[in-house]
C-alpha cells in the first residue's frame, strides 16, 4: 500500500489532469458548437468576467452570447501552459494561456473577426459530477481584427495603435 | 522522463511526476509573466547562478542582467510567447532538464530596423529545486530554428 502522501500527490495530480480535460472540452465544445455539452461544463452560479464586457451572471446567459458572437462562422480556440493548483478539497484555480482564431460569416459590420492573445483566470469546483468550472475571467493581451482583406490591429496591452501585417484571403 | 524508471518504486514514480507538473508550471509563468511585463516576477523563476546562452543575451551575466537585456529587447511593444512540447527529465529529487518547442510573436515600437518577428525554436534548460525553494531554471538557452522578421 503507497504511503500517504504519495496517495496524496497521486490525487492532486489525477485532479490537475481532470481539469486539463475539462479545459480541453470546453475549447472542443466552443469550436464544434457543441452548446449543451458547453453546459455542462460550468457551475450553476458561474460567473463570466471579460475587460471591457459586463459580467455575465450564469451559463445559459454566456453560452447565449458566445453564440451571437462567434456563430455562423469558424472559431479556432487552443488553450495552452495551464498552471492549476488546488486550493481544497473540492476547490482549484487555473491560468491558461489561450489564442484564438475568428471568422464570422457573414462579414457584420465590414468585420471578418479576430485573432486574439490572452489568458484565462479561472475557478473550478469538484461537484458530483466531476471538476467544472466556477469562476471565467478572459484578460486579453491582443487582439488582431480580420478585415476586409486582411488583418490589421484591433487592441493591445500596450497602446501601439498601428496595424502591423496582411493576411490575405485566398 | 526518469531515468531507471523501472527500478524506481511506487512514491519515486509519483514523485517524479509531480516534479515534471511543477516544472510545467515553471515554465508556464516564465512565458505568462514575460507577456505581461512582470519583471520582478521573471527574476524570481531563475536560480541566482542561472546561465543564459542565445544570440540575443550575449555578455549577460546572471539573472538580473538577463531580465534587463529581455525588457530592452521586446519593449515597448506587444508580445505573445508560446511553449509547446515539453520534455523532462527527472535527473534526482533537486536536478532536472527540459527541452521545449516555443514560438513568440514580437510587436516592437519605434525601432528603425523592423516592427517585429515570428520566431520559433527550443528551449534547452536546467531546473534546480533549492533548500526552502521550489523548482527553479538554473541553466536557459533559446535555439532559433528561424525567425521572420516584419
Amino acid at each position: 500500500m503507497p504511503d500517504e502522501a504519495t496517495q496524496t500527490l497521486v490525487c492532486l495530480l489525477e485532479d490537475i489532469e481532470s481539469i486539463k480535460r475539462l479545459k480541453a472540452r470546453y475549447f472542443r465544445c466552443v469550436d464544434e458548437r457543441a452548446w449543451s455539452e458547453l453546459r455542462t461544463l460550468f457551475t450553476d452560479d458561474c460567473t463570466f468576467h471579460s475587460a471591457g464586457s459586463r459580467e455575465i451572471e450564469g451559463p445559459d446567459a454566456f453560452i447565449r452570447r458566445v453564440a451571437e458572437l462567434i456563430h455562423p462562422g469558424t472559431s479556432v480556440h487552443q488553450g495552452h501552459m495551464p498552471e492549476i493548483t488546488l486550493t481544497g478539497a473540492t476547490t482549484a484555480e487555473g491560468i491558461w494561456s489561450m489564442t484564438d482564431y475568428v471568422e464570422v460569416d457573414p462579414d457584420r459590420a465590414g468585420r471578418r473577426g479576430l485573432v486574439g492573445h490572452g489568458h484565462y483566470y479561472e475557478n473550478y469546483r469538484r461537484e458530483a459530477r466531476g471538476w467544472v468550472i466556477s469562476r471565467w475571467d478572459l484578460r486579453r493581451t491582443r487582439v488582431t481584427r480580420i478585415a476586409e482583406g486582411g488583418l490589421a490591429l484591433l487592441s493591445a496591452s500596450s497602446s501601439s495603435a498601428t496595424p502591423t501585417y496582411t493576411r490575405r484571403r485566398s | 522522463m526518469i531515468e531507471n524508471a523501472e527500478d524506481a518504486d511506487l512514491a519515486t514514480r509519483v514523485n517524479v511526476l509531480w516534479d515534471i507538473e511543477q516544472i510545467k508550471q515553471l515554465k508556464a509563468r516564465y512565458f505568462r509573466l514575460t507577456d505581461s511585463r512582470d519583471w520582478v516576477g521573471v527574476r524570481g523563476l531563475f536560480t541566482d547562478d542561472c546561465t543564459f546562452t542565445s544570440p540575443g543575451t550575449v555578455g549577460v551575466d546572471g539573472p538580473d542582467a538577463f531580465v534587463q537585456r529581455v525588457e530592452e529587447l521586446i519593449t515597448p511593444g506587444v508580445s505573445v510567447h508560446h511553449g509547446h512540447m515539453p520534455e523532462i527529465t527527472i535527473h534526482d529529487s533537486s536536478h532536472a532538464s527540459g527541452i521545449w518547442a516555443m514560438y513568440d510573436y514580437l510587436e516592437l515600437e519605434g525601432r528603425q530596423d523592423r516592427a517585429g518577428s515570428h520566431g520559433y525554436g527550443h528551449y534547452l534548460e536546467s531546473y534546480r529545486k533549492d533548500e526552502g525553494q521550489g523548482w527553479r531554471i538554473s541553466r536557459w538557452e533559446l535555439a532559433r530554428i528561424r525567425v521572420d522578421q516584419f
